[in-house]
């Protein structure tokens, strides 16, 4: 009987035979073409006739790989969708409603001097709510199987947009307005990048880490270790 | 024969409806196609497996590892909720498209 597994694997390419998930759908078509040549065989077909029968049942190799590789990139960006960007744009959502809220409420933004030059500017109570957004969005990706790194952007992601628009938007500010041009200072923009960009990410990565820590423990104690 | 633009269209139907009995492995479901249709559907490895994974990427089906009655692992598809709500989706819409057909081209079917 034929070999179908190195059958498949050379017509897939050896390239594409690397990874687990590229043995696997070698695996899958060699079983595949291995029951049809059987069938055939069963039913009485000589064995020259059988294996010509089933490379026919094949099909176009090329066309199995593109379609292979288009089914698996349609997969992933699925995948990065669900794992990234919704639970990031939750966070960013939530983030923007709290704040959004505390200022509704009149609430005024504490200032910290830091040294001489620095003066910190944050809302206290936005701060301490920033680990529940960052539970809910990484719950969110967690749901969809979001790995380490996508639960950690995703809960990150409010300090990463307001970073992003930052560096965005201070160049043409510069160029632009002669006002901003003349009277800023380096440290009046460290300043709001510590309060704005810095500070929320450590509260909401901080969260991620001890939540990440939490649930490596209750592993080990459930496996034992 | 039908021609291949055709049964491309035809393809996710055919699978979904043929997992709608319980679950199955990818030969099987390429055979029971074959079966039903007497012939006039058959899929090669080209078409049948890009499929699969696209439909299993888009929540339509769920495939786990397995084995098999003689003893060899195979790799089964079933249904999922999502596939379930959207084969109905498929039925409806091929109905429509059948009915929409034999008004304007007079084409019949049984």
């Amino acid at each position: 009987m034929p070999d179908w597994q190195r059958y498949v694997q050379e017509h897939l390419g050896e390239n594409r035979a690397r990874t687990g998930e590229e043995s696997e759908v070698a695996d899958e078509l060699a079983s595949h073409l291995e029951e049809y040549y059987d069938a055939l065989r069963a039913c009485g077909m000589p064995e020259k006739d059988a294996i010509r029968e089933t490379e026919l049942r094949a099909g176009n190799w090329e066309q199995l790989q593109e379609g292979i590789w288009l089914a698996g990139r349609e997969g992933r960006m699925n995948d990065r969708i669900r794992q990234l960007w919704i639970p990031g744009l939750v966070t960013l959502i939530l983030a923007n409603v709290a704040l959004a809220i505390l200022q509704r409420l009149h609430v005024e933004p504490l200032l910290a001097g830091v040294g001489t030059f620095w003066t910190l500017c944050f809302y206290l109570p936005w701060l301490l709510m920033l680990p529940a957004v960052r539970a809910i969005g990484a719950y969110v990706s967690r749901r969809a199987q979001g790995r380490g790194w996508q639960v950690y952007l995703a809960a990150v992601f409010p300090a990463l947009v307001i970073g992003g628009l930052f560096l965005l938007i201070l160049p043409f500010a510069l160029l632009f307005d002669r006002n901003v041009s003349t009277h800023i200072q380096l440290t009046g923009v460290l300043s709001g990048l510590a309060s704005w960009v810095v500070l929320p990410g450590m509260a909401l990565a901080a969260g991620v880490a001890a939540q990440e820590m939490r649930g490596s423990r209750r592993k080990e104690r459930h496996s034992g270790v | 024969m039908i021609r291949t633009e055709l049964k491309r269209g035809t393809a996710e139907l055919a699978i979904l409806s043929v997992l709608e009995q319980g679950p199955l492995h990818g030969y099987e479901i390429g055979r029971r196609i074959e079966e039903r249709s007497e012939g006039s559907l058959h899929y090669t490895l080209a078409a049948l497996y890009p499929l699969l994974y696209r439909m299993e990427h888009r929540g339509w089906l769920k495939a786990e590892w397995g084995t098999g009655a003689n003893g060899k692992r195979r790799r089964c598809y079933r249904l999922t909720a999502k596939g379930k709500k959207m084969l109905a989706r498929m039925r409806a819409e091929w109905a429509d498209l059948f009915r929409a057909l034999r008004r304007v081209a007079k084409v019949s079917y049984a």
